[in-house]
């Protein structure tokens, strides 16, 4: 029985994560630091750190990358582990075996299984050797002649993923022959350039699957489930809205995949959080997706509903402690909805969006939890992903959970930055979400009844009075006109 | 102060008889109005638009604050003259609001024969600035003008009042730290010109306006040199090169914005502290004037029922009640302003002539604007009065009005007959605005009298040739008469001929004196130059 | 002139009329009488026709943010200034971005000919990467972005000269 804490651990990441990881901390009574780029200097996150060290580099993605600089401030500092968050270092082997060399503990698995997970060809054949289910795909060089050939002989639509790819990025669709040499073309380069590796592969894609993945935890030895979550409604392969329980998943099922999911953890001797993501076909069909071994985005819907927190035990885990929860201790009940808050203009396919956050109120109750990092200042631009938080909620039933996550949306308010806040209420009050009848296609094929309602005429004129009487050009002429000819107001004679 | 107690009816027959009447008048007068404003030979509307020119009005709208009055002044000019040729006189005049700020207008209307300036366009432009120096407010002018229009031109340059002294004025402006602000959307050639150049601020469009001396036609004319506008005079080279204009703008909304932007700049004035309180809307409902004005020019009225519809909380405090009681003076409030009101009620006789005196030094002493309300037919006339002084007392009268230091406003509601006419402050008393409703009359003599001592020179005349006539063709001489008398006496002729700043419609005659009013406020009101002498 | 907004792609003036207790202006035939109480720096009460509302708005430059009745609105002010400069002749040579990024890589240079399809540009933003294709014939006439350069959404990245049919 080992009962090790670590004395202090570094937060090697920023906005939200950093804030859930660094808030861990201060329950377990660890000294934290947190490594920031200067364009996060006002972050939130930096005063719930023990300590706060700025990292140099000119752009802030490269510096939260730079792991020679992370690592030296670790030694400097006396660092006896790192959590990584999620994106970033989050699944770079690299990374973990550097700090493993320093004898620094990486907050995750070992770097052989972050290998083996990360190549979404190696993962699959793993998956495949040990009897589990995978989808057809073609994994040969995209320069090969013969790719295009064998890639149709698959059947069209397509997807296009890169191997060294995770989180949905990546990956792009095929409908046609003539479409392939573009979409790989492109594929590559992304690759290249986010991943460090161009090779790609193609899988048939099922346009209607249902995207169900299962949290598992294990300390090497044991591995145990936390139920499934599905997270379907995504739109370019990102994930929009995720749930616990699946609607519309028997038992049967739920047991089947949670058996499947533990069984592939256990065969890798998985140690910390992770994720075994599949696709459900409306045939009744499992195929494993990948594996995410690191704490995802959605990890708060699994904790809502389960009461485990999933960051605390990949902190004790990664100490060395083994995991003290069994299997039978988790007991899902009620639902969690999740939805992410990012920064885009929805209704119009979805287009990025700058800004700054000029003022924001977050909702509150009893089952209402918001992860945010974002601050009143914060610039909102394309040097980051577009997630700006996560409202997630947690009720008895799914239809009060609907409700209870409408109206924290409701409540909800970010000013300075076009957000998917109206556009994710949409989807929760279509008669096909709230039915429970959800898929990756979810989005695409109801763009055109998920559109902003219109503005009733009572509406449009509070928006406009408040308009025309907040415009500060108007203020400025208004005041500076003699009261005479505002009393008289528009007259001609 | 007390509200004025109104015995008026409005459900008696000759109450209804005049409201039709009058309504009738006031229809009239808007499509008189419409017309001088927007009815334009298609032609012209498409020569605009192919040059890619907004029409006048439009830019005015686009230039003015929101929510803010325009007072237009003289409408209907020149509606008379030149056999209808030159509605509005070719140009937009009045003060409006641009960026807070109270200023005079000047637009060319280049939808009227290219905004050429008759005579009369001449004398209204002069009159806008007159009123400017007089009130020491900025301007803006609105420059798109085709320059003198020719076949008139004996009757726009060469006197003392004609097109020089629109250039005179700018200069006068300018000294008194009055800013001037030009919009070049057309052209500005040989004296126009000047507007421009004349003007602290001046923006220029791109491709349309133009600023030269001599247009390329005259150019080649003169010393064979052939150029095009732009060479000569378009907006990049006088933005760029001749630094004649200030700023550069690449379309007409640009060129307005910059405008605006401009004025923003200009400081606000400090104006008189004139007494003000609260305004407050008359007691009594304003429509009603209607009703009240006679559909007879002999027929008389209160001239208190006009107050009480004209003033706030149509409270008056009456001077003199029980004397002189066919001059009706009192204080009063209008849009928050203290005022002195002269108003008549008969013909004026020693010891009315008097109390307006005194009433008009009451005024001087505490610095309050004079308003006159014009329905006078004369000074009474007769032996007794002449014993009694009436025209020393009428001499007072005038003498008083003409030398009061307090800005003065008149409004010719009926008759404005003969020597009344002066002593209740008419065009050649400097009011700093005049204007007419479109019942009122102006003569020297009632048209009746007048038409009668015409018609009985031409018969005599006649007669002593050897003609007879008899009763019929006696009755035809007379009525022709009595018909030239009455068109030359009408406020419409009055108006054309610019001898007021515009024709209002009596409901609108509470806003027109509340800006006048403010308008006025921008110089110190100097002290009187004796105490007061009771007449 | 009048003010004028835009919500959603639909533009409304509201014009001023006259104060009264409030401040009477005229939306789309509708005359309303309108008050605004500010509660703090962003929210405010706002009043229309003696109904109260109570919202949350922030303004920046030309643009207004606004919550109200759990919803969000970006109201754009429209500037009198922007609307009245002629746009610059579009003939489809004008390749503009389509939303805010990077530019990725440059694939020609002035110069070059082009047909439609080309990809003349490779740009990112917010972890997508997008292929900038030319939708004419023509001469590449000027690339105004180099590649590490950053633009906003709408900004001119490549300026391609049609060239005429050749009959």
């Amino acid at each position: 029985m080992n009962d090790r804490v670590f004395n202090k651990v570094l937060v090697a990441n920023r906005g939200e994560i950093a804030c859930r990881v660094l808030q861990a901390l201060q329950q377990l009574n660890i000294t934290s630091v947190l490594v920031y780029h200067e364009a996060d200097k006002n972050s939130p996150a930096l005063a719930m750190a023990n300590e706060a060290v700025e990292l140099i580099g000119d752009s802030p993605t490269g510096a939260y990358l730079d792991m020679v600089q992370i690592i030296q401030i670790c030694q400097r500092l006396g660092v006896d582990a790192v959590h990584p968050g999620y994106g970033f270092l989050s699944e770079n082997s690299q990374f973990a075996r550097s700090l493993a060399s320093a004898n620094i503990t990486f907050i995750g698995p070992r770097a052989e299984i972050i290998e083996l997970m990360g190549d979404k060809i190696t993962s699959r054949n793993f998956v495949a050797e040990h009897g589990y289910p995978v989808s057809p795909s073609i994994t040969m060089d995209a320069d090969d002649e013969r790719f295009s050939i064998e890639a149709s002989k698959l059947g069209f639509p397509l997807v296009v993923k890169a191997s060294a790819g995770g989180g949905g990025k990546g990956m792009s669709i095929v409908n046609s022959v003539q479409e392939l040499s573009g979409t790989l073309r492109v594929a590559a380069s992304e690759a290249e350039k986010y991943f460090g590796d161009k090779r790609v592969y193609v899988e048939r894609y099922f346009s209607s699957a249902r995207h169900i993945e299962v949290q598992v935890l294990g300390d090497g030895e044991h591995v145990i489930h936390l139920a499934e979550r599905d997270c379907s409604v995504q739109r370019r392969f990102q994930k929009v809205i995720e749930e616990s329980p699946a609607a519309h998943f028997s038992d049967a099922m739920r047991e089947k995949i949670c058996k499947v999911a533990v069984g592939i953890a256990t065969a890798a001797k998985y140690s910390s959080a992770g994720t075994v993501e599949f696709l459900y076909t409306p045939e009744g069909e499992l195929f494993f997706l990948e594996m995410n071994t690191r704490i995802q985005v959605e990890h708060p819907v699994t904790e809502m509903v389960t009461g485990v927190d999933l960051v605390v035990e990949q902190i004790k885990i990664a100490a060395g402690q083994p995991l003290l929860i069994k299997q039978s201790d988790i007991k899902p009940s009620g639902h969690a909805i999740e939805c992410r808050i990012c920064a885009e203009d929805s209704f119009n396919g979805f287009l990025p969006e700058i800004g700054r956050v000029l003022f924001f109120k977050i909702p509150e109750g009893e089952g209402v939890r918001f992860d945010g990092g974002i601050y009143t200042g914060q610039l909102v631009t394309s040097a980051y992903d577009p997630m700006l938080a996560k409202v997630v909620v947690h009720a008895a039933t799914r239809e009060l959970a609907l409700e209870k996550a409408k109206k924290a949306l409701a409540e909800l308010i970010i000013l300075g930055v076009k957000t998917n806040i109206d556009y994710v209420k949409e989807i929760l009050s279509h008669p096909e979400f709230v039915r429970g009848g959800v898929d990756t296609s979810f989005i695409k094929n109801y763009q055109h009844s998920i559109v902003q309602q219109p503005l009733s005429k009572q509406q449009q004129q509070v928006i406009l009075a408040a308009a025309l009487l907040k415009d500060r050009k108007f203020s400025l002429l208004r005041d500076a006109t003699p009261s005479l000819y505002g009393a008289i107001g528009h007259w001609r004679n | 102060m007390r509200k004025i107690i109104s015995n008026i009816n409005p459900q008696s027959e000759l109450f209804k008889r005049y409201k039709k009447h009058n309504r009738t008048m006031i229809d009239d007068f808007h499509l008189r109005q419409d017309e001088a404003r927007f009815k334009r030979p298609d032609r012209d509307i498409q020569r605009l638009v192919k040059q890619n020119k907004m029409m006048p009005r439009d830019r005015l709208e686009l230039l003015l604050d929101p929510g803010t009055p325009f007072l237009e002044l003289s409408s209907l000019a020149a509606g008379e003259a030149y056999e209808g040729s030159s509605p509005s006189a070719s140009c937009i005049t009045g003060v409006g609001v641009v960026g807070g700020r109270e200023v005079m207008i000047n637009a060319s209307d280049s939808s009227v024969k290219g905004g050429a300036w008759y005579p009369l366009t001449v004398k209204k432009i002069v009159r806008a600035l007159d009123i400017a120096i007089e009130n020491r407010l900025p301007v803006i002018h609105m420059c798109d003008s085709a320059g003198g229009f020719l076949p008139l031109q004996s009757h726009l340059f060469g006197d003392k009042y004609m097109a020089g002294r629109i250039f005179r004025n700018q200069s006068q402006l300018s000294k008194m730290g009055c800013k001037q602000l030009s919009l070049v959307f057309g052209h500005c050639t040989a004296g126009g010109a000047y507007i421009p150049a004349l003007s602290d601020y001046s923006v220029i469009v791109e491709g349309t306006g133009a600023v030269f001396l001599g247009g390329p036609p005259l150019v080649k004319a003169a010393t064979g040199q052939d150029v095009t506008v732009d060479e000569l005079g378009g907006a990049r080279m006088h933005t760029s090169v001749s630094g004649t204009c200030d700023y550069y703008a690449r379309s007409e909304k640009e060129a307005i914005a910059i405008g605006r932007e401009i004025v923003m700049q200009w400081e606000q004035k400090t104006k008189f502290e004139l007494q003000c309180e609260t305004p407050e809307d008359p007691y009594y409902d304003p429509e009603e004037l209607y009703g009240i004005i006679p559909d007879n020019i002999k027929a008389g009225f209160d001239v208190r029922e006009v107050i009480a519809r004209i003033v706030d909380g149509s409270r008056f405090a009456e001077y003199q009640p029980d004397y002189g009681e066919t001059m009706v003076c009192g204080f009063a409030n209008l849009w928050g302003y203290k005022v002195g009101i002269l108003g008549n009620n008969g013909v004026l006789f020693n010891d009315s002539s008097l109390k307006a005196a005194h009433f008009m030094e009451l005024c001087n002493q505490n610095r309050v604007p004079l308003i006159f309300l014009q329905n006078i037919t004369g000074y009474m006339i007769g032996k007794e009065y002449e014993q009694n002084g009436i025209t020393k007392d009428g001499a007072k009268m005038i003498m008083v009005q003409a030398c009061s230091e307090v800005p003065k406003f008149t409004v010719m509601i009926n008759g404005s007959f003969g020597a009344g006419n002066y002593g209740m402050c008419g065009r050649a008393f400097d009011s700093r605005y005049l204007f007419s409703w479109p019942n009122s009359q102006i003569s020297v003599m009632g048209s009746e009298q007048a038409a009668n001592t015409l018609a009985s020179v031409k018969i005599a005349q006649l007669e002593r040739n050897g003609e007879t006539l008899d009763k019929y063709k006696i009755q035809e001489i007379r009525e022709s008469v009595l018909a030239d008398y009455e068109n030359q006496t009408s406020a419409y002729y009055t108006s054309s001929e610019l001898w007021d700043d515009g024709i209002l419609d009596p409901v609108a005659t509470r806003n027109a004196l509340g800006i006048a009013i403010s308008t006025s406020l921008n110089t110190l009101i100097a002290d009187p130059s004796y105490g007061v002498l009771r007449l | 002139m009048q003010p004028t907004y835009e919500i959603d792609g639909q533009e409304y003036i509201v014009q001023p009329m006259r104060r009264n207790h409030g401040l009477v202006v005229l939306i789309e035939g509708s005359d309303l009488e309108i008050n605004l109480q500010d509660i703090d720096q962003c929210k405010a009460e706002v009043t229309v026709n003696g109904r109260s509302h109570l919202l949350y708005a922030m303004q920046l430059d030309n643009t207004l943010y606004v919550h109200a009745d759990g919803r969000h609105h970006v109201i754009n002010i429209i500037d009198e200034f922007e609307n009245g400069v002629v746009d610059e002749r579009d003939d489809g040579g004008s390749l503009k971005a389509p939303m805010p990024g990077v530019v990725e890589a440059v694939y020609v240079s002035e110069g070059d000919q082009v047909v439609v399809g080309d990809v003349v540009m490779l740009i990112e933003s917010m972890k997508l990467q997008t292929e900038i294709k030319s939708a004419v014939a023509g001469t590449v006439d000027t690339v105004y972005k180099t590649a590490g350069s950053s633009f906003d959404k709408g900004a001119l990245l490549v300026a391609i000269a049609v060239t005429a049919e050749k009959s």
